[in-house]
């Protein structure tokens, strides 16, 4: 494999991987946090807080969009593996060579259909319609942030499993 | 091209490039958006985005990642084990009693941990490894565990009830309440096979040899030691029900008082606190993945009018309303085989769900048996995942074949239950009918 290839999946991996720790600890955190503020202000205070809600869609959104590449670099995604884990290395790469194109297709979709929505949201302005109306921006640009990492993971992925099937895996 | 010759065409390329082994989530959501693609051009590009993007709106998934911290903690810090301690004293002196035990156990990991993944894995490494020391039929044995692991399915917390809640549109409360009985009769039917079974070959199951056995002071001990975890799970679906709070706010109480529990025990540490949350992270945003690349696929049909179409190929088997609902048990029967049960619900569910509402059906009664569907689908070879999460953690001597082998007995319990769901659709609406009685 060319260097740069080589240094290409090193660094996203070790961008996923410090992902992963933080968002691991502090997605959680924040969103239960967030929760048991509302339960609280409701009952102590009377008052209950009319963004808590629609926050914490946003931290869940966070928490797994962002995760999802991390996610892909550790296994955690389900393989349906009755064959799969059946197979060498060597053919289990060439396996996710050959899927890798159609996956592709769907991942540069998902990512054009993002780009558009958040370029229209931030054209107009857009807000939610609740009382608290945050802007709907900030989290459509999470979201494309979460396509951009697990694409940019696959493709790591994708790079690694080529140098299986040419017999000089990248330590 | 008619809408039915595009379904099978979609439903054969996914099946055929699953077997490639690519993560589901993925396969799902190419398959869905090539076809979108194929079908309505350059219209298609918003479709991948908007499934994910729908999310937003459905409060109820927020409940997910502290349920499973919840469960997680609870399992993984070893209050589990004390639990189990207190069945072994308690029942291991009857014939078959740590099998019973076990279904009992499973019972109780899964209030704790609300997916069958959790609750299979801890009846994988505490009481199949029991059963096994005490010569226990290693057939009898596994198919017990994961038969008891499947039971999380159905008893609260579920994590699948509050999945299907948010796509049907039901009341997380109503399907959990809804759920405990035919999760104990379940249980119940297990227990009675497992007597059965031991009462004509004791060799299956041998009693404990009286000299391991204890007196009443040490089994009130353990008890007293196990219960502590169930308190909590009581404390917070109890908060639930009664309508004191929300269930996005149990799930964060769920997730503190679980941390709160190993603490006191002096089971929690940093790294298994940063283990937990790592694991946590990983289940939330596997299913959530999959859920959203189900909604890609499936948003392909909407285009179609596909409801429609469904709708008429279940109408000419004939037979009256009782059959559709009948057939459509088989079609999940069978997707079970091949699909994991998130996915076998986010593809098949948005189809069904329209039509069991206009044929007058409950939707809270049809969740019920999607729940016991999904035991099935988890159990049924060649493509069971929990058959492999099993291999994983049961010690070496069970074999694959052991697994595929035990599992099928228990298999046609649930079969019968799934019959008996239908015939009575009481079993599952009796207890929310009196629970919710006046609010709906």
């Amino acid at each position: 494999m060319p260097k740069a290839v080589v240094a290409y999946v090193k660094a996203v991996e070790s961008v996923m991987l410090r992902i992963g720790k933080g968002l691991s600890i502090g997605g959680i955190v924040l969103l239960v946090f967030i929760l048991l503020l509302e339960a609280i202000c409701r009952y102590a205070f009377n008052n209950p807080l009319e963004w808590s809600v629609e926050l914490a869609t946003f931290v869940m959104g966070t928490y797994f969009f962002i995760g999802g590449g991390y996610v892909l670099l550790t296994e955690g995604h389900v393989r349906m593996d009755a064959l799969y884990s059946r197979w060498s290395p060597r053919k289990r790469a060439i396996a996710d060579v050959a899927t890798f194109f159609p996956v592709g297709v769907w991942l540069i979709v998902f990512l054009i259909g993002g780009i558009r929505n958040v370029e229209f949201s931030l054209s107009l302005g857009q807000h939610s319609q609740t009382p608290w109306a945050p802007p709907l921006a900030p989290i459509k640009i999470i979201m494309v942030v979460g396509v951009v990492l697990i694409l940019l993971q696959a493709m790591a992925c994708f790079f690694r499993d080529l140098s299986i099937i040419r017999k000089k895996p990248i330590q | 091209m008619s809408i039915a010759i595009i379904t099978v065409l979609m439903f054969t390329s996914m099946m055929l490039l699953l077997l490639t082994g690519r993560q589901i989530f993925m396969i799902i959501a190419a398959v869905g958006t090539i076809s979108a693609l194929a079908l309505y051009g350059k219209g298609a590009t918003n479709m991948a985005f908007f499934g994910g993007y729908s999310f937003m709106g459905w409060y109820p998934l927020i409940a997910l990642p502290p349920f499973v911290l919840m469960g997680l903690t609870l399992a993984r810090s070893g209050i589990a084990d004390r639990l189990f301690q207190a069945i072994y004293l308690w029942m291991g002196g009857i014939r078959g009693g740590l099998a019973m035990g076990d279904v009992g156990f499973s019972c109780l990991v899964s209030m704790m941990s609300g997916t069958n993944v959790a609750s299979t894995v801890t009846s994988g490494t505490i009481s199949l490894p029991a059963m096994l020391k005490r010569k226990y039929d290693k057939i009898l044995a596994v198919g017990v565990v994961l038969a008891g692991g499947g039971l999380g399915f159905l008893i609260p917390p579920s994590v699948n009830f509050i999945l299907y809640g948010v796509i049907a549109k039901v009341s997380i409360g109503h399907l959990w309440i809804a759920g405990i009985v035919p999760g104990f009769l379940l249980a119940f039917m297990y227990i009675v096979y497992i007597i059965i079974r031991c009462r004509f070959q004791p060799h299956l199951g041998p009693p404990v040899p009286p000299e391991e056995r204890v007196g009443w002071g040490d089994k009130f001990r353990a008890l007293g030691a196990g219960i502590s975890p169930l308190i909590l799970i009581f404390i917070v679906l109890g908060l639930l029900f009664m309508g004191v709070t929300t269930l996005l706010e149990c799930s964060a109480i769920g997730a503190v008082g679980a941390l709160a529990i190993a603490a006191i025990y002096r089971r929690l540490s940093w790294p298994l606190f940063k283990e937990i949350c790592d694991e946590t992270l990983k289940t939330t945003t596997l299913v959530l993945w999959i859920f959203m690349a189900a909604l890609t696929f499936s948003s392909v049909f909407d285009g179609l009018g596909a409801t429609h179409a469904v709708e008429q190929i279940l109408y000419s088997v004939g037979g009256g309303p009782l059959m559709i609902i009948v057939v459509m048990q088989l079609t999940f029967i069978l997707m079970g085989m091949v699909l994991d049960d998130t996915a076998m619900l986010f593809i098949v569910a948005p189809l069904y769900i329209p039509i069991v509402a206009k044929l007058g059906f409950s939707l809270v009664w049809y969740g019920v048996l999607y729940i016991v569907n999904c035991q099935m689908a988890i159990l049924t070879p060649p493509f069971g995942f929990t058959l492999f999460i099993l291999k994983g953690v049961a010690p070496k001597e069970v074999t694959m074949a052991d697994i595929y082998r035990s599992v099928w007995p228990f298999v046609v319990i649930q079969a019968v239950a799934l019959a008996l769901l239908i015939r009575f659709p009481q079993i599952a609406l009796w207890l929310p009918s009196i629970f919710f009685r006046g609010a709906s």
